[in-house]
């Protein structure tokens, strides 16, 4: 009976053993999305721009692509925004023990989400009608604009950790204050009729993308070396 | 943690300059050319001809005033070359924020304008509004430059 058992107990640790290799693997890539994800939507949204003629990124908005040659891509590139999101805040996972910091990590897995809704539900078309998916995409612009300074300023208590920590959290202060400067900017330009909305959007993506950059690279790799730690210790 | 700080710096500076290099392709200063119309001026008159210039990379505001006469004007516009401009936004400007003074009411189009060269905007008033009367067409000929 016991030979029998042997083996079977073994099986299953074996099991265990790979599915945490496969877990580790997972949250490599996921890092690797996180850490190299700002940059190749950059690249990406560079690359949409070129192909559209007339297009002017301090005058045309980010979601207006969507219309223009190539605009796949710019759909595409919601997903990812969203995807890159979604998968820092399971990277913060393991920072977020406090209440305000649980909010936080909701609030930036509610930004990543409304950018899948932004690609689901494209802007008003030139020379078409108002579409519910147009009033969609408007509203979810306001949501994003709302949530991301607000995780930021949630989230920079969370991140002060390890040496370099006040420098995470003071930076994620800086950038949810700057987000609502830019968003202030918005109104201001919304009232005025200003045409730089291109402009505004594309500073408050980028305001964005450095502190994603800042938070990924400083936490990435955190659930792998816990993980090798754990694999060689039963190895 | 000094390279994991040097790799966050390396990558910062790469996307800051990459940013960067997405505000400048393509880009120009987007000035604003406004167009207004009295209803006045449609009086009498079934078609009226304006001219305008604008820059490239620039918004183009067209507000028409609309009265009994006129009726209410179509919100699509029609454009003879849509490589030159396209239409961006049309709204009814309600008599509380009249965008012309004296209107009872106005209707306003925005335009984007997409490279140099001529083209016509024509945007003609709903036959069924317009009190029973020859629909009137308003015409702007736009030349856009490169400033």
């Amino acid at each position: 009976m016991s030979a029998i058992q042997l083996p079977a107990r073994s099986i299953t640790r074996r099991l265990a053993f790979d599915a945490r290799r496969v877990g580790l693997l997972l949250s490599g890539a996921r890092d690797l999305l996180t850490v190299c994800g700002p940059i190749a939507l950059e690249l990406s949204m560079i690359l949409t721009q070129s192909w559209q003629q007339g297009y002017n990124p301090l005058r045309d908005t980010i979601s207006s692509m969507v219309w223009g040659q190539g605009g796949w891509l710019q759909t595409a590139n919601f997903f990812l925004i969203g995807a890159t999101l979604a998968a820092l805040a399971s990277q913060l996972r393991p920072l977020l023990t406090s209440r305000a910091a649980r909010w936080g990590g909701l609030a930036l897995l509610v930004t990543g989400l409304s950018f899948v809704v932004l690609g689901v539900c494209p802007t008003q078309s030139p020379e078409g009608p108002k579409t519910i998916q147009a009033i969609v995409h408007g509203v979810t612009v306001y949501v994003i604009v709302f949530f991301f300074p607000l995780a930021c300023f949630l989230l920079a208590p969370a991140v002060r950790v390890g040496r370099f920590g006040q420098f995470a959290a003071a930076y994620s202060y800086a950038t949810g204050a700057l987000g609502a400067v830019l968003i202030a900017g918005g109104a201001f330009l919304m009232v005025k009729e200003a045409p730089w909305f291109g402009m505004l959007e594309r500073l408050l993506l980028l305001n964005g993308f450095v502190w994603m950059e800042i938070v990924a690279v400083y936490f990435a790799g955190g659930a792998a070396h816990r993980g090798m730690e754990a694999l060689r210790y039963e190895s | 943690m000094r390279a994991r700080l040097i790799v966050m710096g390396i990558l910062i500076a790469v996307l800051l300059a990459i940013g960067a290099f997405s505000l400048a392709l393509g880009a120009s200063v987007p000035e604003r050319t406004s167009v207004r119309v009295k209803s006045s001026q449609f009086a009498g008159q079934p078609f009226t001809l304006e001219q305008a210039d604008a820059a490239k990379g620039g918004v183009i505001t067209l507000t028409l005033g609309s009265s009994s006469a006129t009726g209410r004007w179509q919100e699509i516009a029609e454009v003879s070359d849509p490589n030159v401009v396209e239409q961006t936004h049309n709204k009814l400007l309600l008599p509380e924020a009249p965008a012309i003074s004296g209107e009872q009411q106005s209707q306003s189009w925005t335009f984007r304008t997409l490279k140099e060269g001529s083209t016509t905007v024509r945007i003609q008033s709903e036959p069924a509004q317009a009190g029973g009367q020859e629909p009137r067409t308003f015409e702007l000929a736009l030349v856009v430059v490169k400033k």
